[in-house]
């Protein structure tokens, strides 16, 4: 009895032996093809050679970063969307929508401030911001009360659309 | 032969779960860092020896002239600012979501958490000898903790609310920073003097009260004894190198300042052009420019005998300047 059971054991070790020699040869590579699926994710890093992320798509994405520190962006300031970042890891562009007012925004940044915004409101109305230091900028927007585009140089203003111009 | 039924059943069912092929995926963060980085930078010896920190939380030994680094700790967390306790060979870290970290010098260990009420801190200014540690957090909040008390915190007088930590001395005179004062507080007699018309962010006094402010692409240096501003300066152009020919050609632009150090003599600064300035504290002259970082410069420091400059940049580079 002992030596049936024996050979059992022996029988069935032999052929989960080959089995599993089977199994790790067939399986030593797999492929997965994910072309004609879809992608459910969180996030999405994009890294370079040298491991910095360069380009995340998230939902919320990270608070941006300054010279060796992050900086807290506000309350009810959490956006989602997509973030460039340059060869140094600083964050330089967003593509984002907030998650509290309802705004999309695209912004271009320098390595120090935003310099350029593009923002459209959930109630329709849209801005166009491009500025630099020293009080010049250029605002250019319209709403449903009407146009508009501002000029300033060394912060002296000047409305290029006069009031009640959009009326005639 | 029902044991060994049970048992070849067993066996193969052991197979079958164990041998199933699972696939994986390695967790990741979307944290939007650079981890080649150097935060920030302090001297661990008097000369040559400092210790630098990573936005992913490590913390190495560098010192001058050898190859390689030895890490000291590696924390589940970003580091921003760091100070070292010479004394009892601590290190205190400012960190994205830990708060304030004390840790063993040698091991990296966490000897102590110090909450903040909201956010982080980016900046520590601490005095070994008196036992201050200050900093304070995105929101404007400020912290004076008493070292020497189990990091308790210290009251601060009245006039100080609302305005920021920026620099201890070594005789215990605590800097903060009002919109457009200084404020010093001489904590050994608890007195508190205001210095009006000085806008700007504090980046270092001297050992005369002299103070280096940054406001953008501008540096200025207010004497104490004239009781104004000695001089305004900006880096007069942008050195930019080009890889590909080697060479560096010189853009009439100015940018911005991130950090700066006051010796006895002179004053350094650097910027987002990746140079090192040196100028004459009393004429403001522009006597040399340093160009060796090719990344943005993060912090600089200088030893406690004035004799060196560390300074690190975004790139993961490092150079130590005999002064």
């Amino acid at each position: 009895m002992k030596n049936v059971f024996l050979k059992l054991i022996v029988g069935a070790n032999t052929l989960v032996t080959i089995g599993l020699l089977i199994y790790v040869v067939r399986s030593h590579r797999i492929e997965l093809d994910i072309s004609d699926q879809i992608l459910k994710v969180r996030g999405l890093v994009v890294t370079d050679s040298t491991g910095k992320e360069r380009v995340i798509i998230g939902a919320p994405l990270p608070p941006a970063q300054s010279f060796g520190y992050r900086f807290y962006r506000g309350d009810n300031s959490s956006v989602s969307g997509i973030m460039l970042y340059d060869h140094e890891g600083q964050e330089r562009s967003g593509y984002v929508t907030d998650d509290s007012y309802g705004n999309v925004f695209f912004t271009l940044d320098s390595k120090t401030s935003q310099q350029a915004l593009f923002v459209a409101e959930p109630q329709g109305a849209t801005t166009l911001r491009v500025w630099g230091e020293n009080g010049n900028e250029i605002n250019l927007g319209a709403s449903d009360e009407g146009p508009w585009l501002t000029v300033s140089e060394n912060g002296k203003r000047q409305n290029l659309i006069k009031e009640g111009d959009h009326e005639k | 032969m029902k044991n060994s039924k049970l048992v070849i059943g067993f066996i193969l069912l052991v197979v079958y779960t164990s041998c199933r092929q699972q696939l994986s995926v390695k967790p990741g963060k979307l944290t939007g860092i650079n981890p080649v980085s150097y935060t920030d930078v302090v001297y661990k010896g008097a000369l040559d020896t400092v210790l630098v920190s990573t936005f992913d939380g490590k913390i190495y030994e560098i010192i001058n002239g050898r190859s390689g680094r030895n890490q000291i700790a590696a924390i589940e967390d970003e580091v921003y600012s760091m100070v070292y306790d010479f004394g009892q060979d601590k290190i205190i870290v400012a960190t994205l979501n830990s708060g304030i970290l004390v840790l063993d010098g040698k091991t990296g260990e966490v000897l102590r958490k110090i909450k903040l009420k909201e956010t982080w801190s980016h900046d520590l200014y601490y005095n070994e000898e008196i036992g201050i540690l200050c900093s304070y957090d995105e929101k404007g909040n400020s912290y004076v903790w008493n070292a020497k008390d189990n990091f308790n915190t210290l009251m601060t007088p009245v006039e100080l609310k609302g305005v920021l930590p920026r620099f201890i001395s070594d005789d215990g005179i605590v800097y903060f920073d009002g919109v457009s004062s200084i404020y010093v507080w001489k904590y050994p007699m608890n007195e508190v003097t205001e210095i009006e018309g000085v806008k700007g962010k504090l980046i270092d006094v001297d050992r005369e009260g002299n103070c280096l402010l940054f406001s953008n692409k501008q540096f200025a240096f207010y004497s104490e004894e004239a009781d104004g501003f000695r001089f305004k300066k900006r880096h007069p152009d942008w050195p930019m190198y080009i890889a590909d020919r080697d060479t560096t050609i010189y853009i009439p632009l100015s940018l911005h300042l991130i950090s700066g150090v006051l010796t006895e003599e002179h004053i350094y600064t650097c910027g987002l052009d990746k140079s090192i300035r040196k100028w004459d504290k009393l004429s403001g002259e522009l006597i040399e420019t340093f160009l060796q970082h090719k990344g943005t410069i993060s912090a600089v420091t200088l030893s406690e005998d004035e004799s060196q400059l560390v300074s690190v940049d975004l790139m993961g580079e490092i150079h130590f300047w005999n002064l």
